[in-house]
């Protein structure tokens, strides 16, 4: 941990950043290939980290959600599984929703459930509804680890589905590496950074 | 048996060890010599092959006089078979040509035998033969003829087809340590594929056939005993193959040689194999017994090498030689080697539980369930307990949802109530563990009141005796300790289980404590008022209160960093003077200050001049150790900080940098060797006076540190925020929009304490150092709550947090034992049986009590004492005595006491 410093972070995220800027992908490197290539996406940065020495069996397990200051995926797909107040609330945000009656007419269908998994990236749902999804939808959302965040009356829907997008979770599975989304090529350098930092400081004071 | 000496040639046929030698010295000119021996090994070959039966009999107990000379024969040429076989084997690598069809040769004859044998106890070969067969097939792999894949193909079919126990733990033994070598230095992941296809089709053959359960009319047992006849014995055989399987699998898990998630996947398998033991195993493997983890018994577990010790101990005896030195340091230099790889090897190993390895838990889990059910009637209880043990690990370790298992309790919980009556000697208990482990927090609660209710109902009522009612309160705790909502719509029977505290068994009151404890400390809102303590009434316990369902902890930041920052800016205060900042680059880059551009090259510069220096004077300090030096290192790092955070607040303070300025001009004419000795000498005033600073902190804080921490801290908190506000204002947008989005959540001056903690983790990595000084934070501050009256809760988090400092290690087993649910028990009255047979086993192997005469001695009486001797004597003789005439003269009184005395003494006697 000691080994790693901010400002060998820096360097790196510099690099990224440059490689898939548009100078980078006119500048050349002097083997005379491109410095960067152009994309026909906004790139997401990923922090992927190994852990070495770490004994899953003995050591003890963890798992922890942190609140990125910057919003590391913008454009992640959110679903609100509403009741009839929110559903209101979601149009006016072109929040895309479910109501109850949408769901049951999944009628538990693993395959259908599946796709609506697959559909998302995340889903919250109104904490009136929250205690039915197991029953309406079955083990499919937490299968997927998509189980819906609940969002009570009382909260901004706009704010809560910013927050849903800047927090992150580490959990380990199976293997010794963690992977997670940070950031994108489109935000400056110092939030990046800042993303970066927070989540490997976050990460070191769960072990 | 060499007849005579006068012949080579002779000698040459009839000694086959002493042809093996000359062949291996000499192939080529040998090499008639050998394909005589293989001939006759081919004919041999092919008389077996065409009559199965040919060398059977091998043990020589041929019943009557007619057989007995072939069985002679055939045993004779069972043996030159096996001499054979011995020899070809042992001069195999130097003929490759020749004999390359051998190893494939002798594979087929075992698995022919085999086949052809059936299950029956008469085989082709005899046990002998075979034995010699597997061993030479492991010495053509050894010598690096076969490959040890082609090997493991032969041996595996093997296995269950093999009767004799001995050859089959041969077996078994040989692939395990074959499986071993091939891994050692890396995983053979070629070879493990190949061999863990072969052990699942192993698993997989018999999984379409029927379910043969343990209980009832189609049991194991019974079709094994009665008349089944053909399904019985392929039943059987299935069923072996596939726990062969699964033992190997447990044998490889447990010595770490496979650990990949296509074994565990090959166990899920078995789980639902159609024989019961097959599930039971695998269910065991999964389930993991910890007694069979720890110990590692094996003899063949690597040489360790010379032992040092004893090495040490005979050099100190012995006579001292140089010979004896060399070795000695040898052995030293090899000790050593050992040792470094086995860290090595210890901490390279990726050692995942079984259960996390699972490719789908949810599909897992639904089959698990499925099977249970499905054969209700056919699996035996211990059976079911079993498959409900591991799905509700399962369940609670990967959080699926199962909503059907908790109705199958629910009505098994009926079931076994009424059927086996007493909770003790029925798995009533167990059963519960399964029930609360398989819950955890994404449970709906609506889904857990049934069964809560029902144990509630028929464990704890005033019928039933005061241990049923400790586990059932200890088993609705343990539910409540995953799913505290599970009371959330029956606060009424909340209460009605806590007042079981005030009952008179010690066993029902801790229960009910506990369950009382739990509800202050995750969910005070559901007990009754006057129920939920001090602490939880004073609001105390917000920390630990359980979110409300479906909710998620998500931190802001990282837990009491801003106590780390306080401390640090205490250790700023107390250093009173600002101290250079040539490290404020990358923190102030952040906030994108565009004439750092220039001195931010210099503070690079200048910063590796630091690295170059900080580790010179470590080597002046420290011996270089290489512990120490990371100590040091760490401690540099947050000496940084202190000096960042430090100078940060010298710049806020309105103090402009003029102490700096001209440190750096010095420092730009300076050459670098006086910068080194300088920037030295800094360092270790800093390290010194830190050091002091951290230990009068330290004594001071343990008393003080709730009332500089709750009130002269904040102070100076909010002046220093303030400044920094004003400061933040020509600062750019970014860290502007932190603000912005930490902002919304809280409102005033703590707006600018978040900022400001989760500006320190976003700009700085922080070091092991630093992590533990924030756990020697916590814990003070953890201190503080609990002598404030913080509630157990406060107490226990100190507890943990003492703990993890003294070694990280806390966490307890995951898993729910059966102790916790039967809780404590007061040890109950003996009753008639017990208490007599308590009494006769204090009787056994020792003389009876009571007087020795007559009893003991009555064989061999000896005489008699001086006491019986006068009581016996005439009173005509006696009465002159001085004794007697004493007796006559003595006084009244003294007559009075010695007769009172004899009376007392008469009476005692009577007892």
């Amino acid at each position: 941990m000691s080994k790693l410093s901010a400002s060998s972070v820096r360097s790196s995220i510099k690099t990224v950043l440059f490689e898939s800027s548009l100078e980078a992908h006119k500048q050349k490197n002097e083997d005379g290939s491109l410095a960067g290539k152009k994309r026909n996406f906004v790139e997401t940065i990923e922090l992927q980290i190994g852990l070495k020495n770490y004994d899953p069996q003995r050591d003890k397990r963890f798992s922890g959600t942190v609140k990125l200051p910057y919003v590391p995926r913008p454009r992640m797909s959110l679903c609100i599984l509403a009741d009839a107040a929110h559903v209101d609330q979601a149009k006016q945000i072109d929040l895309e929703y479910m109501t109850v009656e949408d769901l049951k007419k999944l009628n538990k269908n693993k395959k259908l459930v599946k796709k609506l998994a697959k559909k998302y990236d995340a889903f919250l749902a109104s904490e009136a509804l929250i205690k039915q999804i197991p029953r309406l939808l079955g083990p499919g959302l937490s299968k997927a680890g998509k189980f819906p965040t609940p969002v009570s009356h009382t909260e901004d829907l706009q704010k809560k589905a910013i927050e849903v997008r800047s927090t992150i979770k580490f959990q380990l599975k199976k293997v010794l590496c963690l992977a997670v989304a940070v950031g994108h090529v489109t935000m400056s350098e110092d939030e990046v950074m800042s993303n970066v930092m927070l989540s490997i400081n976050f990460l070191v004071s769960l072990l | 048996m060499p007849k005579s000496r006068a012949s080579r040639g002779i000698l040459l046929t009839s000694n086959l060890p002493q042809l093996q030698n000359l062949i291996k010295r000499d192939p080529i000119s040998y090499k008639e010599e050998f394909l005589t021996q293989y001939n006759h090994y081919l004919s041999l070959l092919r008389l077996l092959q065409h009559s199965p039966l040919a060398f059977s009999n091998d043990s020589g107990t041929a019943g009557d006089g007619t057989i007995k000379s072939s069985s002679n024969s055939s045993t004779s040429n069972a043996q030159h078979f096996r001499e054979l076989l011995t020899f070809i084997a042992q001069v195999a690598q130097c003929y490759p040509q020749e004999t390359k069809t051998f190893p494939a040769e002798l594979g087929d004859l075992l698995i022919e035998d085999g086949k052809v044998g059936g299950g029956g106890g008469s085989r082709g070969l005899g046990n002998d033969t075979r034995r010699s067969i597997v061993q030479n097939l492991v010495m053509l792999r050894n010598k690096g003829v076969i490959t040890s894949q082609k090997l493991l193909e032969v041996l595996f079919p093997l296995l269950p087809m093999t009767t004799s126990p001995s050859l089959r733990s041969f077996i078994k033994k040989q692939i395990l340590v074959d499986l071993r070598t091939a891994n050692t230095p890396s995983k053979n992941h070629k070879l493990n594929g190949v061999v863990q296809a072969l052990l699942f089709n192993m698993v997989d053959r018999g999984m379409d056939a029927d379910v043969v359960g343990d209980k009832g009319r189609y049991s194991l047992k019974r079709v094994m005993s009665g008349t089944g006849g053909t399904d019985m014995t392929a039943i059987n055989r299935i069923g072996q193959e596939a726990m062969w399987a699964v033992s190997l699998i447990k044998e490889l898990w447990r010595k770490s040689i496979w650990n990949d998630a296509k074994t565990v996947s090959i166990a899920a398998r078995a789980t639902r194999h159609p024989n019961v033991k097959v599930q039971s195993a695998a269910i065991h493997f999964f389930l993991g017994n910890e007694d069979d983890d720890g110990v590692d018994s094996d003899e063949e577990e690597e040489d360790q090498g010379p032992s040092i010790k004893k090495l040490n101990h005979q050099r100190l005896i012995k006579k001292k030689t140089k010979a004896d030195e060399k070795r000695f340091s040898k052995a030293k230099v090899t000790a050593n080697k050992k040792r470094k790889e086995r860290a090595e090897n210890s901490a390279n190993k990726i050692n995942f539980p079984a259960l996390e390895l699972l490719n789908d838990p949810q599909r897992f889990g639904e089959d698990l369930y499925e099977n249970m059910s499905k054969h209700d009637k056919q699996y035996s209880l211990e059976h079911k307990v079993l498959i409900m043990q591991l799905l509700s690990r399962v369940m609670g370790m990967h959080k699926l949802h199962i909503l059907e298992f908790y109705g199958y309790i629910y009505k098994y919980a009926i079931v076994v109530l009424r059927i086996y009556l007493t909770y003790h000697q029925l798995k009533v208990t167990q059963i519960l563990v399964a029930l609360a482990q398989s819950i955890h927090e994404l449970v709906p609660p609506e889904d857990l009141h049934p069964v809560v209710t029902k144990i509630a109902n028929e464990f704890v009522n005033d019928g039933v005796s005061s241990e049923v009612i400790a586990a059932g309160i200890n088993a609705i705790r343990e539910i409540c300790r995953r799913q505290p909502w599970v009371m959330d719509k029956k606060r009424y029977l909340l209460k009605d289980l806590t007042d079981y505290r005030k009952s008179k068994d010690k066993g029902v009151i801790t229960a009910a404590r506990g369950l009382l404890a739990l509800y202050r400390e995750v969910a005070p809102g559901l007990l009754e008022k006057r129920d939920r303590g001090k602490a939880a009434t004073m609001g105390l316990t917000r920390d630990f209160e359980v979110l409300a369902y479906g909710h998620t902890k998500t931190e802001e930041g990282i837990e009491g960093l801003e106590l780390l920052e306080e401390h640090l800016a205490a250790l700023k205060d107390e250093d009173g003077m600002p101290v250079d900042g040539e490290d404020e680059g990358d923190d102030d880059e952040g906030a994108g200050w565009n004439k750092w551009e220039v001195e931010s090259q210099d503070s690079d510069s200048s910063s590796e001049g630091w690295q170059d220096v900080a580790s010179d004077s470590d080597g002046d300090i420290s011996m270089s150790d290489s512990d120490e030096d990371e100590e040091a290192k760490a401690e540099r790092v947050k000496r940084k900080a202190a000096r960042k955070s430090g100078d940060k607040a010298a710049k806020r303070g309105g103090r402009p940098t003029n102490t700096e300025a001209p440190l750096y001009s010095d420092e730009e004419e300076i050459d670098d060797d006086e910068k080194k000795r300088k920037t030295v000498r800094k360092d270790r005033a800093i390290f010194r006076k830190e050091r002091l600073a951290m230990q009068s902190s330290r004594r001071e804080k343990s008393v003080a540190a709730v009332d500089t921490t709750a009130s002269s801290a904040p102070a100076d908190e909010d002046m220093d925020a303030e400044d920094e506000e004003e400061e933040e204002n020509d600062v750019e947008m970014d860290t502007k929009s932190v603000v912005s989005v930490a902002a919304p959540s809280v409102a005033g001056t703590d707006v600018s304490e978040i900022k400001k903690l989760s500006l320190l983790a976003q700009t700085k990595i922080l070091t092991p150092a630093d992590f533990a000084l924030l756990n020697d934070l916590k814990i003070k501050a953890a201190q503080a709550t609990a002598d404030k009256g913080g509630g157990s809760a406060a107490k226990r988090k100190l507890a943990v947090l003492e703990a993890e400092r003294k070694n990280r290690d806390t966490d307890q087993s995951a898993f729910l034992t059966e102790e916790s649910i039967l809780g404590p028990r007061k040890k109950t009255k003996q009753d008639y049986e017990e208490r007599m047979a308590s009494i006769q086993k204090g009787r056994e192997g020792r003389e009876k009590f009571g007087s020795m005469k007559g009893k003991k001695k009555g064989d061999n009486p000896s005489s008699s004492t001086n006491r019986e001797k006068a009581r016996n004597k005439p009173i005509m003789m006696a009465v002159h005595s001085n004794k007697v005439v004493q007796k006559k003269k003595a006084s009244l009184r003294d007559k009075q006491i010695k007769l009172r005395a004899a009376a007392e003494k008469q009476k005692k006697m009577k007892h």
